[in-house]
This record gives C-alpha cells, structure tokens and sequence, in this order.
C-alpha cells in the first residue's frame, strides 16, 4: 500500500518537475538550454551523498547493535547509491562537453565522485563475495563509514581547492528566484523517488531474510 | 590545468537572443540524451527491484509450502 501511494506521488512529482524544467524554468544567460541538465544533476548528486550518509549510518549501528536491518539498511542505500553517483556522473559529463568542450577531468570534486562510486561498488561486490551474512555485514561496514568520509571532502572540494566544477550556487546565492522554485519542485520529486525505490529494497532485504531462513529450516528438517 | 569558472551562474536570459545558440546542436542533444538516459536508468532499476521481489515472493511462498508439508 505504501509503496502504491509513494509511487503515484512519484509520478506526479516528476510530471510536474518535468513541466517547471522545460516550460517554465528560464533559460541561463551563459549556457542557455544545457543548463537544464543542472535540475536533475544536482538532485542526482544529493542522493548520492544521501545514500552514502545512510550507509555509513547503518554500517556503525550493526557494528554496535549487531541487529541485521541495519545491514538491510546499509545493502539497500549501496545500490542506491551506485545508481545516483553513476547518474550524477553520467548528467555531469553530459552538460560539460557543450559548456567545457570535455566529457571529463580528473579535478577534485569529478575525482572524489569517481571514488564515491568505486567505495559503493567495493561494497557491493565485497557482500557478494561473502557466504556469510555477519561477516558481509561487519567487513561491508567498513566500505560503508569510507562513503560517509568521502562526502564532506566532495562537497568541500570546490571551496578547498581550485576545481573545473562550479562553484556552489544553492548556498552561494547565485540561483534566479524562478530557478529556485524549479529546484524546489525537483528536490521533491526526487525525495519520493528515493524513498520509493529505498522502500522496495527494504522490502525486497526482509523476503530475502526470510527465504534464508525458511531455507535452513527445510535442510534442518531434512 | 584548467582553470574554475568562476563566470556568471544562472540568470534569466535576456531579450535579445544569441545568434550561435540556436545553430549549435549539442547543448540540445546533450539534454534529450541526459535525460532520456535518467529516464530509462530509473525505469529499468524500477523494473528490476519489482521483478526480483515478485521472484523472492514465489519462492517464499513455496517454501512455506514445502515446510508445511515437511511438518
């Protein structure tokens, strides 16, 4: 039922996102029409620190609780998270080529990105490389507080350091009062979707435990 | 090593339209592309998680069904 109700609100969200983007969003001054990427590729890039943030989260809850729907928690936000950050990288070299006349550079903020991604699929590939579930859950949690350290080095990078990536501009002030109410309406969006998607991968965790377990109830009775 | 552009961010444009603007194709196609991938990403990820819980869904139920006639 949640999930039938956070879909329809999904839909919704991004029939009006799409509307405020090519209809009513201004056009950029500098980049004109490419800069539209901007709505979905920021989005893209919070839910990516999101996923990592509730990975990491969850990674140092099971290492203290030991309870396993916190490792349910932190599987779910690692495939969520590859799926953003490739999302993020993949909008972001989109709208460089036209703007910078290069798919990519190795600057800070593109790097640490980069790495975001890599520390998400390691953690993947680590649980499916283990048999065991608490051994997945405490040597994947390790993975896991590494995504949550990446972020504030990501997020900083453009001030820290000298960067191809623009400078901020939902807190540098630099965002036009029509272009903010779009920016609103896609942050929306994007919650719901996140939470759709986090919501059928919890569900999809807690079939998994129990097929586990009925499993090892059958070969106990056998 | 490039340098950080540190131009102009988004503002209204203005009246007068660029001349090169419109000639240019790849901002346009760029866009399309970008989010006609978003799109399509997401729906076959959606896809995908909807498919895989109905399968974890059959096999639950036919498990408990075999336990049932185990025991």
């Amino acid at each position: 039922m949640r999930s039938k109700i956070l879909g329809i609100l999904v839909l919704v969200l991004m029939i009006a996102n799409l509307y405020m983007i090519f209809v009513f969003a201004p056009n950029e001054a500098t980049m004109g029409v490419i800069q539209r990427i901007f709505y979905f590729h920021l989005p893209f890039g919070i839910s990516s620190y999101l996923s990592a943030y509730l990975l990491g989260f969850a990674s140092i809850m099971y290492l203290i609780k030991h309870d396993l729907k916190w490792d349910r928690l932190g599987a779910s936000a690692g495939e969520m998270g590859i799926l953003f950050t490739s999302m993020s990288i993949m909008s972001g070299a989109l709208w460089a080529k036209p703007v910078w006349g290069i798919w990519w550079t190795w600057d800070a903020r593109l790097t640490l990105q980069f790495l975001l991604g890599l520390i998400f699929l390691s953690y993947l590939m680590l649980r499916a490389y283990l048999p065991e579930r608490e051994k997945k859950a405490t040597l994947g949690g390790v993975f896991g507080i590494l995504a949550m350290v990446d972020v504030p080095f990501n997020y900083l990078s453009i001030r820290w350091w000298r960067t191809q990536h623009p400078q901020p501009v939902i807190l540098g002030g630099g965002l036009d009062w029509d272009m903010w109410k779009v920016m609103m309406v896609s942050f929306c969006a994007f919650a719901a979707l996140y939470a759709y998607l986090l919501d059928r991968r919890m569900a999809i965790a807690r079939v998994e435990e129990e097929v586990e377990y009925l499993e090892h109830a059958i070969l106990a009775h056998d | 090593m490039l340098t950080c552009s540190t131009g102009a961010w988004p503002s209204p444009e203005s009246k007068k339209k660029s001349s090169t603007s419109n000639t240019r194709s790849w901002p346009m196609t760029n866009l399309f592309v970008a989010y006609t991938l978003a799109f399509i990403i997401i729906f076959i990820f959606t896809w995908l998680l909807i498919s895989r819980q109905s399968r974890l869904e059959k096999k639950l139920d036919e498990l408990k069904q075999r336990l049932k006639e185990k025991s």
